[in-house]
């Protein structure tokens, strides 16, 4: 039994519990609020408000979700009371002196979090599809944004609080400002209805589908990992692990994700068993045996001791979202509702509209699905003169008045500076513009020939707010016109034509310009004389035993008293000769060097 | 149009046009039986799976100007069909209802699926849109329409190795299976359990080089729904040979368990006939001698012919005439002419091009055959 009551105007849930007490403090505010400039802003409040929680005697987290921010604590009721007084008092008064050192840490723990490139293709730079990006613009929030965001999201109106105990503990009190509810985002949609995959850096193969919300699609997820258990592990023996997950996109929607690992040697029978799967659910092939078996299974669940309590944080999450607090009764009776033919409904629909991530340089064109960057719905191109990049005549770069544009044979792509959901600025001048639609283009001045003067033109379209200005590059691994000339693609390199140059953003940044699906790296240009190996080991044979013969022979002249100054002038002399081999050899190790951090 | 040339030897690909060949202006829609062989082994790299090349000669039944066909008791029962005369008419007419239920009343999996390889054979890929446009939700049209893409695409791609096919072949190869199998996934998400479709994906598979893993889970879904299922077998043979980057050791204990596990008097057997033929292509006529010639390869075949054609409980069905043609040759080649011109009386002149092109010029090896087969069994 889930009671609601209210604390200083905060909406509140209590359900009792057999342990400890454990209370939440959750506001509707996430990832998906947030533009691709102010990404990771939630978080960084959230890990800023925890600051001075420091290390306590008690069990306390602080997480932030594509559209919740939650604090939750576990302890007596004085240390939850303790705790949620802390976290408001953090909130309306950020320690503000801690920004850097949050960021930092933030920066580390992003380097371990996974990116939904999944949802970044499906929504595109906003709301759903930020889950899917790096926080490139944390370095550059103030003081001021941050504690703006603060007061404008985490307030009394946008806030609930759940407790698992007996009542809300004695003393606590919420003080936070006043502001409206925000309702969830609505999920944008980057890709025309239809079937998409991307590739990257996995193991792993996974599947998306976007559904309609409620009963229907949480059996579906539920039937989906029967069915995918059976076919890839017990049947086929590909997969040790199978997981299908079901998350909410805005009001309305909501993504049935699927992942299963394997053998590299087993990659694509995962592939086609999945699809099969997939398309013979949606067809109508839902096994009524598994929809009794996932009701058994929510049934058992939800007649727990403390299936209340656990039931709070979801609780919480829909009166955020604006709807009514249902009982478990209520929950089993749409749970036992969902018909096979509702379970099929919503399989057609993720069907319809399922992307797949694969691994890089995967084939899959046989499943039917299309490459992602070839489905997007086309923006259309800019106008202005073509700029054919110096590597590849056949890919130019237009930067016209109001946008850029990148065509090449297979695809044109277009960011228009009225639907730039970011541009990266690096000092040395390269740009990378980011649609709204998830388009990325890399301009690299050396490519393209671009002077400053063009791009800065190439800035000054974008909104100052949406600019994002990146640490400077190392200095080697900045493009020179060499870099793109024609040495640099003389076919020796066997990792063909450069085709989108080398992504200025390292791991996690979208290189745009690679395969219809390619989210990897694109192939860089050919590290410039690599060639010089051989002259480099031939000036070694040169020098080294030169060099030895001329140190013994000015020694043995040290030492001798009868060397007369016309040795000594011969001596310094020959010495000349071997000095310019080592000059040589200096020079070909820098030039070396420099290559490999390209080919790197 | 010429005939057609050995793949091996490097003739040039057969260019087909990429899309929808009119039935009624294809060569050999005048000799309905050409082109009616079953997916088979292959010289080159790759065998086309139904669609031969379209022959300029008369095709099977047809005497061949100048050599007098030796009279016989008839043809042993399955080698003439008029079942598959029906379905290929039908197919000829455009009457869907009739074809459909041609094929449909075909007792087994792989009979339909020697039927269905009879009608692909065409490239006939307009018939089938419409047939789907009418009927959108019928998965054996579906079939058809997958079955006829991939024999499209293996036309572009020609029969000849790898580096045989040009860039813009193989891209058009890869799109026609691209589509092939798009096409199939539908039809089995819609009928699981349709096997010849299954069988279709394996060859599929093998096209598009997926890996053995992939080609494998689409054969065992075919015999998972039929057991058996030798259009499924005979195709999975070809992608675990060593010409697909498979082995002979996994060749041969594939064709051992699928002859030990196939019921008495099944065609199946035809699975040994067919791994020796394909050791044979690698070899110089001199070590082809010598190779047949090895007791062990010559119990081998003979046992299998034992179990097949020669035995009187055998039972081909619509595989016959491929099946006798096969033994024919292989019984030839150990020199075992009374079963070789057993297998020769059977067809009573009903010959398929496989396996005869793996030697030359398919008409003119299987009328030398015969008649020295013919000739040596009488003295």
């Amino acid at each position: 039994m889930i009671r609601q009551t209210e604390v200083d105007g905060i909406p509140t849930l209590i359900a009792r519990t057999d342990g400890p007490m454990t209370a939440g403090l959750m506001f509707r505010v996430g990832m998906a609020d947030e533009t691709l400039p102010l990404c990771g802003i939630t978080h960084l409040v959230e890990h800023l408000a925890l600051h001075r929680h420091g290390l306590a005697d008690y069990h306390y987290n602080g997480t932030t979700s594509a559209t919740e921010t939650h604090f939750l604590v576990q302890g007596s009721p004085e240390q939850v009371v303790a705790y949620l007084t802390g976290v408001c008092a953090g909130l309306t008064n950020l320690p503000l002196e801690r920004l850097q050192t949050e960021k930092s840490i933030l920066e580390t723990e992003a380097n371990g979090r996974s990116l939904n490139l999944l949802a970044r293709v499906r929504h595109g730079a906003r709301d759903y599809g930020l889950t899917g990006y790096p926080t490139w613009g944390l370095a550059q929030l103030r003081p001021e944004d941050v504690q703006g965001w603060a007061s404008a999201w985490f307030t009394r109106g946008n806030a609930v609080l759940w407790i698992a105990g007996d009542d809300v503990p004695g003393g606590l009190r919420l003080h936070l400002p006043d502001g409206p509810r925000r309702p969830l985002p609505v999920p944008s949609q980057a890709l025309p209805e239809g079937r998409a995959y991307l590739t990257t850096q996995t193991d792993s193969v996974t599947f998306d589908g976007l559904v309609g919300r409620g009963a229907a699609a949480m059996v579906y997820t539920e039937v989906l990992q029967r069915r995918l258990f059976r076919d890839l592990r017990l049947e086929g023996g590909y997969s040790y692990t199978v997981a299908t997950g079901y998350e909410r996109r805005g009001e309305h929607a909501a993504a049935v994700t699927a992942m299963a690992d394997t053998h590299p040697d087993c990659y694509d029978a995962v592939i086609g068993a999945t699809v099969d799967a997939l398309a013979s659910l949606a067809a109508g092939h839902v096994d009524e045996g598994d929809i009794a078996s996932v009701k058994a299974q929510f049934r058992e669940n939800h007649s727990l001791p403390d299936a209340d309590a656990g039931r709070l944080p979801s609780m919480a999450c829909e009166l955020l979202a604006g709807r009514p607090v249902r009982t478990a009764a209520d929950l089993l009776a749409e749970i036992s509702a969902v018909e096979p033919a509702a379970v099929a409904a919503t399989a057609a629909r993720s069907w319809q509209n399922g992307l797949l991530k694969v691994r890089d340089g995967q084939e899959v064109e046989w499943t039917g699905f299309t490459g992602f960057s070839t489905h997007r719905a086309p923006v259309p191109p800019v106008s202005g003169a073509p700029r054919p990049a110096r590597d590849d005549a056949e890919r130019r770069l237009v930067l016209g008045s109001d946008g850029v544009s990148l065509q090449s044979p297979a695809l044109t792509s277009t960011v228009r500076f009225d639907a730039c959901a970011a541009l990266l600025a690096w000092p040395d001048g390269a740009r990378q513009a980011i649609g709204a639609d998830g388009t990325t283009i890399a301009v690299e001045p050396t490519r393209f020939g671009l002077d400053a003067a063009a791009v800065g033109t190439l800035t000054a379209g974008v909104h100052p707010a949406r600019v994002i200005w990146m640490p400077p590059r190392d200095p080697g691994e900045i493009p020179t016109e060499q870099s793109w000339g024609p040495a640099a693609d003389d076919g020796r390199s066997g990792r063909g034509r450069g085709k989108g140059g080398r992504s200025p953003v390292g791991s996690g940044g979208p290189a745009g310009n690679g395969g219809p699906g390619g989210y990897g790296a694109p192939a860089g240009v050919r590290p410039p004389g690599t060639p010089s190996l051989v002259g480099l080991i031939g000036l070694y044979v040169l020098a080294v035993p030169l060099s030895l013969f001329l140190l013994l022979m000015t020694l043995l002249s040290i030492g001798d008293p009868e060397s007369d100054s016309a040795l000594w002038v011969a001596l310094v002399v020959t010495w000349f000769v071997p000095a310019f081999f080592w000059l040589g050899i200096v020079l070909l190790h820098r030039h070396r060097r420099r290559g490999r951090r390209w080919a790197g | 149009m010429s005939a057609p040339g050995h793949p091996a030897a490097g003739y040039p690909a057969q260019a087909y046009p990429a899309a929808g060949y009119p039935a009624h202006a294809h060569p050999a829609a005048a000799y309905p039986t050409a082109g009616a062989y079953p997916p088979q082994g292959h010289p080159g790299a790759s065998h086309p799976p139904a669609g031969y090349p379209p022959q300029a000669y008369p095709a099977a039944g047809h005497p061949a100007p100048g050599y007098p066909v030796q009279p016989t008791a008839g043809p042993a029962p399955g080698v003439m069909s008029p079942e598959l005369d029906r379905i290929r008419t039908a197919h000829a007419a455009r009457d869907w209802p009739a074809l459909r239920q041609g094929i449909q009343a075909l007792p087994t999996a792989d009979e339909r699926m020697v039927a269905c390889t009879a009608v692909c054979a065409h490239g006939d890929e307009e018939f089938y849109r419409s047939v789907l446009a009418a009927h959108p939700q019928d998965p054996l049209a579906m079939t058809l329409l997958g079955y006829t893409l991939l024999v499209t695409g293996w036309a572009i791609r020609g029969g000849g190795w790898a580096n045989t096919v040009s860039r813009e072949q193989f891209a058009a190869f890869q799109e026609y299976l691209h589509r092939a199998d798009a096409v199939l996934i539908d039809a089995l998400a819609r009928q699981p359990q349709l096997a010849e479709a299954w069988a279709v994906r394996v060859t599929v598979a093998r096209g598009l080089q997926l890996s053995p893993a992939e080609a494998r889970r689409r054969y065992q879904q075919a015999v998972r729904h039929a057991p058996h299922l030798l259009a499924a077998q005979l195709s999975l043979l070809q992608k675990l040979l060593p010409k697909w980057s498979g082995s002979w050791e996994a060749a041969e204990e594939f064709v051992r368990t699928c002859v030990a596990e196939a019921p008495p008097g099944a065609p199946n057997i035809v699975l040994v006939a067919e791994l020796h033929l394909e050791r044979m292509l690698g070899l110089s006529a001199a070590q082809r001698k010598e190779y047949f010639a090895r007791p062990e390869v010559r119990t081998q075949i003979l046992d299998a012919a034992r179990r097949g054609p020669l035995a009187p409980d055998f039972r081909p069905g619509l595989r016959a005439k491929s099946v006798y043609n096969t033994f024919a040759l292989v019984l030839a080649l150990i020199e075992e002419y009374a079963g070789a011109a057993h297998c020769f009386q059977a067809l009573a002149g009903q010959m398929s091009d496989a396996p005869w092109d793996y030697l030359g010029q398919p008409m003119e090896q299987f009328v030398l055959y015969r008649d020295r087969c013919l000739r040596e069994a009488r003295r």
